[in-house]
């Protein structure tokens, strides 16, 4: 039987959201059960979902979830951009805050695995609605940093609060922070790879990646190695421990800092075999027997 | 060439880092060392260690311990009261007189520089007192860091407020950060060339840096003397303009030091350093 997820996503910034759902969708162990999106104009990012599971044959609940943040901090440079690339079919649906908490909820009861790729707003609302984390699914974050110096990672600048509330609610949290990413960066050669595969679902990433790559360049991997790691845990090196978040500081506000810990409840990817994560990816992505 | 009037503020006694430092500062005819002023905790008996190290050097600068406590806001006891290597047996020749260190760095002309290489708060207190009619001296600190994530460096981390007047007060510092230190760790050869030399200084050198691996085996990560050699040999270094701040409101990364670059910032950090070149001109300065 299939692996249950729930994925929420702000999936229309950086492509790499759009790389993660498509990933999912390919990956025959996995159901995308829910999704829900999170932040500015989550009904559009709602709709990109819909183009990439309809192109999967799939038709998993969608809701747009929260369109603004917890943190009271300025975050306009969030808040004001545009997105970088745009669903090719729009949908009446629009933003359901409520519906998404309830698909949320639904999914903490009854899914097997929760992933979640772009600020943390849903999970935190959520979380402050039902603080009960004694069932809560296998939950992998692309979240956080713990190598780069005085960075603080987009998910949780974004919302500092919310990850703070959600870093703080007791369940296990497995964490794929900024590095992995860049280190799992695509190649030219492995993007011109991408180019030629003709799946329904890669047909419509390709979409996604060609309006992208009018506004940005970046390739960088963070949000599917959420998957990767689902799948593939040893390619990954982990360190236990807490992950904590800072709200309170003046000039290192929304930085993550990692205490080690063989008995907290968070793990943190401080490693991975690049190579045999993105030839996973790529396969997976091209359609390509394993 | 002039020598540079100069003070060393070190809190000489923890790492042994200081002890290349000052011994350095005492082998080097380009500076003028006009006093060493001592801080953190202990700070008398850590004169009496400068003393000592100045009588083998046969160089009279004056000495004067500084303040015993910080201006942070967290408990900082376990530093305040550690003395890896007190000089034995004690003198008691000195007595903590912060104003005598503020008056001593009052004097230093503008052209002159501030060594700082422990905790800041003399400094702080200088720059708090200073007459804003004249021009400080140029700052030189090992402090803060840059590249290693979420370290908040020791020095800082002691005293996180004096480290903030300082940064805030607008004048020109330079830093040598944490991470300048392990690059130019000395290597066994060096220290083999340290034990054959005959001077009486470098041979006290030797004699502390044995009582210290006592307590930390083997550490030889030369932070504090890169001071004076970016003093001497700027060019050994890669530096980066702009701003330096301390995190004094963070609960998890309070006292964490973080660098924001542009070209009219009054700050400089190190960024890296030419180690082989660096190490061997401080070997060479010390065995001669």
């Amino acid at each position: 039987m299939a692996i249950t997820v729930h994925l929420d996503t702000d999936i229309g910034d950086d492509i790499d959201d759009a790389f993660c759902l498509a990933l999912l969708l390919t990956s025959p162990e996995l159901e995308v059960k829910s999704i829900t999106t999170v932040l500015n104009d989550t009904a559009l990012r709602a709709d990109m979902c819909r183009d990439l599971c309809k192109a999967a044959g799939v038709s998993p609940k969608i809701e747009g979830g929260a369109k603004s943040v917890i943190t009271r901090r300025p975050v306009e440079f969030a808040m004001k951009r545009q997105p970088y690339h745009s669903a090719l079919n729009r949908t009446d649906n629009k933003t359901n805050v409520p519906a998404a908490l309830e698909l949320l909820t639904e999914a903490r009861r009854t899914a097997d695995v929760l992933l979640t790729v772009g600020p943390l707003t849903n999970l935190a609302l959520s979380l402050v609605a039902d603080p009960d984390v004694s069932r809560f699914p296998r939950y992998i974050a692309m979240a956080g940093e713990v190598a780069t110096a005085y960075h603080a990672e987009w998910n949780i600048r974004v919302d500092t609060e919310a990850a703070a509330v959600v870093c703080g609610a007791g369940m296990p949290i497995d964490f794929i922070p900024w590095r992995i990413g860049i280190d799992t960066k695509l190649s030219q050669q492995e993007q011109d790879e991408l180019d030629n595969a003709s799946t329904p679902v890669a047909r419509v990433l390709n979409a996604f990646r060609e309006q992208f790559r009018t506004v940005d360049k970046r390739q960088e991997m963070f949000d599917p190695m959420t998957v990767v790691a689902l799948l593939h845990d040893d390619w990954f090196t982990w360190q236990r421990g807490h992950m904590l978040v800072e709200t309170r500081a003046e000039h290192t506000y929304g930085q993550t800092v990692f205490r080690k810990d063989n008995n907290g409840p968070h793990r943190v990817a401080v490693a991975v075999d690049t190579r045999k994560a993105k030839q996973f990816m790529l396969d997976r992505l091209s359609g390509k027997p394993q | 060439m002039n020598s540079i009037p100069s003070i060393l503020d070190t809190d000489i006694g923890d790492d042994i880092d200081d002890v290349f430092c000052l011994a350095l500062a005492l082998r080097c005819p380009e500076i003028d060392l006009r006093a060493v002023t001592t801080s953190m905790g202990r700070t008398a008996e850590r004169a009496e260690i400068v003393r000592d190290l100045c009588n083998q050097a046969n160089r009279r600068p004056e000495i004067a311990a500084g303040f015993t406590t910080t201006m942070g806001s967290q408990p900082v006891e376990e530093w305040l009261t550690r003395l890896y290597y007190p000089f034995e047996p004690k003198t008691g020749e000195f007595k903590a007189d912060a104003p005598e260190v503020l008056r001593l760095i009052s004097q230093l002309p503008a052209e002159g520089i501030l060594f700082t290489i422990g905790t800041m708060t003399n400094a702080a207190a200088a720059v708090m007192a200073r007459d804003r009619s004249k021009s400080f001296p140029r700052i030189i600190a090992m402090a803060g860091e840059f590249q290693r994530y979420g370290h908040i460096e020791f020095n800082i981390r002691c005293d996180p407020e004096a480290a903030n007047v300082c940064f805030t007060s607008g004048l020109r510092v330079d830093l040598i950060p944490w991470s300048i230190g392990p690059a130019t760790k000395l290597l066994p050869a060096d220290i083999a060339a340290l034990r054959a030399a005959t001077s009486p200084l470098a041979r006290r050198v030797v004699y502390y840096l044995e009582r210290f691996w006592k307590i930390v085996p083997n550490k030889t990560n030369m932070y504090d003397p890169m001071t004076v050699v970016a003093a001497l040999h700027p060019e050994l270094f890669e530096w980066k303009r702009g701003t330096v701040k301390v995190e004094l409101a963070g609960r998890n990364t309070y006292g964490l030091t973080t660098f924001h670059a542009h070209d009219d910032g009054p700050h400089r950090i190190a960024w890296d350093v030419k180690a082989d070149e660096a190490k061997a001109f401080l070997v060479q300065r010390l065995c001669q």
